[in-house]
């Protein structure tokens, strides 16, 4: 028992060594994202550290911190685990392209919109090119499988929208992208911006001709914060009611869109052929 | 889908991306593992004893411990101890790859002390009885006797214990700690492209694992070899 009690304290000590690294001062600025998200939120592989993470939320929460007095640290998970970062105390702010949806709003305090170019302005339905264009009512979806992300502006408005659609939920977009392919279902419902990339990346893709009918309160995106955490509410949509009236929003989209398009993603695409275009 | 343009993709991203893949994700994914099944064989170690321990409330609160850790979903506990035992132990002030190394070594001690638990009842009860009535203590028995063969049932077992280990670390990308798997993430991230980067990472897992089970294999066989 005596040595039992020893080895315990042995791995307690061990434990007590990791300590000390990592934050500790209460004047950093957490923010939860999930960097898989180009343009709005995406890594930069030729760098390293908190440098990696890139992209338009990223400049939103460099510009918040700075504005605060604060020092930003990103901290990278997956999309479903930002709002817990944030009601675990982990994170201050959760900013991953967020839309306004009702259900959030009962569970955290959402920051006021802030609009990323036209990458949430319009909502698209995506398919294979032999139905391009074929469909353009709700009617036409009626028996039909449509794949959309789980808990996304997408899914919530082909529910709404397409009442005799069967929805299909995906995990994530790239693998809808190979379920389309594969025939698992025959339309995804995008972000325009989204729509774009698949449509720029892949010959085979095209628009079905049917967009959502988005209300105004979808448009923009929001930051996640803790139910009840107003000053930090008050205080974030100051920062963004002044980034919006100098004009900032614009700047760091075309930015974001730049790094995207050029530096470490799409480089390799298919061209017409289908076979690759890397430059 | 067409087999040359996924093989040009592969070259592609391997060209721009290598270093993420092999250098990043295989040092962390080695790391993370290496931390877990040290820490976890450690832990499993002290489990097993309490197991067999006298007292019947901590042979009880062991149970539920091994029960708990072996029938949740390591998704489940990889988020506990991300994001609700640090707010628990503010004092503990532990990176992201920390405490994702943490719950890996918590869930690989329970499976790997019913590995111990197991490989210990393996070894016939006539041996422990044989060993008591020749004089022997019971600490004796235990180190002298029944360990050395328990050894035997317990080697193999736990290196395939180390290779699935070696897989669920995988499953640490959820907080992009920067796993192999992570590194999948990245590139799918900033390429759009699922399937490539992802048998990249898969003939990675498999270049890494497979030399473990070969070495598992040796092992077995160089275990009851002492049987005849």
């Amino acid at each position: 028992m005596k040595k039992l009690f020893t080895l315990l304290l042995a791995v307690l000590m061990l434990a007590a060594l990791f300590t000390g690294c990592g934050k500790s001062s209460d004047n950093v600025l957490t923010v939860a994202t999930s960097p898989d998200f180009a343009p709005m939120e995406f890594c930069d592989v030729s760098k390293t550290g908190q440098d990696q993470y890139v992209g338009f939320d990223i400049m939103l929460a460099n510009y918040i911190a700075d504005e605060l007095g604060m020092e930003l640290e990103i901290l990278p998970m997956s999309f479903d685990s930002c709002p817990t970062a944030v009601t675990s105390g982990k994170a201050t702010l959760a900013i991953s392209g967020f839309s306004w949806m009702e259900d959030r709003a009962a569970n955290y305090n959402l920051s006021d919109y802030y609009y990323a170019g036209d990458n949430e302005t319009e909502q698209v339905i995506v398919t294979l090119k032999d139905k391009e264009g074929q469909f353009t009512t709700a009617e036409d979806f009626n028996g039909m499988k449509i794949g959309a992300q789980n808990a996304s502006l997408q899914e919530q408005l082909c529910q709404e929208q397409l009442p005799g659609a069967e929805i299909v939920t995906v995990g994530d977009l790239s693998t809808a992208l190979m379920q389309l392919k594969k025939g698992d279902f025959d339309f995804i419902a995008v972000a325009k911006g989204q729509g774009d990339v698949f449509l720029s990346n892949d010959p085979d893709v095209a628009l079905s001709g049917f967009e959502f009918n988005v209300d105004p309160k979808y448009v923009g995106n929001v930051i996640v914060l803790k139910k009840g955490d107003d000053e930090m509410t008050e205080k974030v949509n100051a920062i963004l009611a002044k980034a919006e009236a100098a004009g900032l929003y614009e700047q760091w989209y075309e930015e974001a869109e730049i790094l995207a398009g050029s530096k470490d993603a799409q480089e390799i695409s298919y061209d017409d052929n289908g076979s690759v275009a890397a430059d | 889908m067409d087999i040359g343009t996924i093989i040009n993709n592969i070259v592609d991203i391997m060209k721009k991306y290598w270093r993420v893949f092999l250098v990043e994700g295989v040092s962390n994914t080695l790391a993370l593992t290496a931390i877990a099944v040290l820490l976890g064989a450690l832990i499993g170690a002290v489990v097993t004893m309490l197991k067999r321990s006298r007292f019947r409330v901590v042979r009880f609160l062991v149970t539920v411990y091994v029960e708990v850790i072996r029938g949740t979903p390591i998704l489940l506990q990889l988020t506990i101890f991300y994001f609700v035992v640090p707010e628990l132990l503010p004092f503990l002030n532990l990176s992201a790859f920390m405490w994702v190394a943490i719950a890996l070594c918590i869930n690989s001690s329970a499976y790997v002390s019913e590995v111990f638990r197991s490989g210990i009842q393996a070894v016939d009860p006539g041996q422990a009885e044989a060993a008591r009535s020749l004089g022997m203590s019971k600490g004796q028995t235990m180190l002298r006797i029944i360990l050395p063969q328990a050894i035997k049932n317990i080697l193999p077992a736990l290196g395939n214990e180390f290779i699935m280990i070696l897989k669920e670390t995988s499953l640490a990308s959820t907080f992009f700690i920067g796993d192999l798997m992570t590194s999948y993430k990245k590139v799918n991230g900033a390429t759009y492209l699922n399937l490539e980067p992802l048998l990249i990472v898969g003939l990675i897992y498999l270049c890494m694992t497979y030399p473990l089970s070969k070495l598992v294999g040796a092992l077995e066989r160089k275990m009851a070899h002492g049987n005849k």
